[in-house]
């Protein structure tokens, strides 16, 4: 797992007590060294870019509202992708309660085009053949099955770093991640 | 077992999560089964392609405009903590207020219509035969029966045309009834009662005169 860069893991204790004490500086640090891995997990549940600005926004949010009461002594990039996985399964719920509007995909897409900065992502990275079927399959699965796959199988996170992130067994993590890949694989057949 | 049902063990040795026990079977079965080996092979593309979109980054200057937009927002003193609103939610936010507005000038537009004064000019066309007795203001031999004789309405319904049937008599005497008279009527509370899809959920609404 990468973990964040600038600082040794034994520092954020220290960097967390700053924050909380309300040294902006400290705070500032936490947010530049987990941002960019927020905002990739975030894009990789989601595959939107202005949810995925959305979702990498409100989890720093809840890390601002949370700051008081955030253990320091646990793992805080496990707290930031437990929370993301949460922020962006929210995100997905409700991005399906709102699917019923006709009107909304339209809306999406003049709004992009509005804004070059915000134009679909898989437009402006070249992504692989390889890499594309991977995000076609992934967008297609149920967003669960997606969190499993993204944190194990493309975060590369072991068994053991997944189930305390979703707050499940390891057993049970390795049974949804068995059953996605092979879920994602009939998706993919199913394509040719 | 069927090769259908070795699908997951097959997904979970591709990812080196068997037992060395368990590996053996697979290979077993797999050095006999095609269809098997064509699934190993599928499944092995595709955890290739997983790894390799965990290796992809982000335009550095989308990762730049979200660094100004936290900063700005979360670390500057006098907007710290204020969300920073996208069109999306900002649009579920509006359709949302919208929808609430159009429920609730739904159920204001049916307490209205169903709870207005008695002397609103729907209701007065049609007076009950006992109010205009009632806000008769004298009633002697000379007034105005309380109700019409049936000669007189046959005489009426024959000489005038259907559609200018309602009698302007009527409603001269209910509007001109003093407020004070007559006992005073009960108005009754208005009770809307909304059944969901759940049939253990059903939302009352009352409203009290």
């Amino acid at each position: 797992m990468d973990e964040p860069v600038p600082q040794r893991q034994a520092e954020w204790p220290e960097l967390i007590r700053r924050a909380q004490e309300g040294d902006r500086g400290a705070l500032e640090e936490i947010i530049a060294a987990h941002e960019s891995k927020v905002l990739h997990v975030s894009w990789k549940m989601l595959f939107d870019p202005d949810d995925a600005r959305d979702a990498a926004q409100e989890v720093f949010m809840r890390l601002v509202k949370y700051l008081p009461s955030l253990d320091r002594e646990r793992s805080l990039t496990g707290w930031f992708y437990r929370t993301t996985v949460n922020v962006c399964l929210d995100m997905e719920r409700r991005r399906r309660r709102w699917a019923w509007l006709p009107f909304q995909e339209e809306d999406e897409t003049a709004g992009r085009f509005a804004d070059p900065a915000s134009l679909l992502l898989e437009e402006r990275v070249a992504l692989s053949e390889e890499i594309d079927r991977a995000v076609r399959g992934l967008k297609q699965l149920p967003a669960k099955e997606r969190a499993v796959l993204v944190l194990r199988d493309v975060e590369g996170l072991e068994t053991q770093e997944v189930a305390r992130i979703l707050g499940s067994s390891e057993t049970t993590v390795r049974s949804q991640a068995s059953r996605a890949r092979v879920h994602l694989k009939r998706i993919l057949e199913q394509e040719r | 077992m069927t090769c259908r049902g070795r699908e997951e063990d097959l997904a979970r040795y591709v990812a080196g999560e068997l037992d060395e026990a368990a590996c053996e079977g697979i290979r077993a079965h797999l050095a006999r089964c095609p269809r098997c080996r064509a699934s190993e092979r599928a499944l092995r593309r595709n955890a290739s392609a997983l790894k390799a979109l965990g290796g992809v980054a982000l335009p550095a200057e989308w990762e730049e405009r979200f660094h100004r937009q936290v900063a700005g927002h979360l670390l500057s003193p006098p907007q710290a903590g204020r969300p920073i609103r996208s069109q999306s939610r900002a649009r579920a936010a509006v359709l949302t207020a919208l929808a609430a507005c159009l429920i609730l000038a739904l159920v204001a537009g049916t307490a209205w219509l169903l709870t207005r004064e008695p002397s609103s000019p729907g209701r007065a066309e049609r007076p009950s035969p006992s109010r205009v007795a009632r806000s008769s203001p004298a009633p002697g031999p000379t007034a105005e029966p309380p109700r019409a004789a049936p000669g007189t309405q046959r005489e009426t319904s024959a000489s005038r045309p259907a559609i200018e049937r309602p009698a302007p008599r009527p409603l001269t005497l209910a509007q001109n009834r003093p407020p004070s008279h007559g006992p005073p009527r009960k108005k009754e509370a208005l009770v809307i009662r909304l059944q969901t899809d759940d049939p253990t959920v059903i939302v009352y609404w009352q409203f009290n005169n």
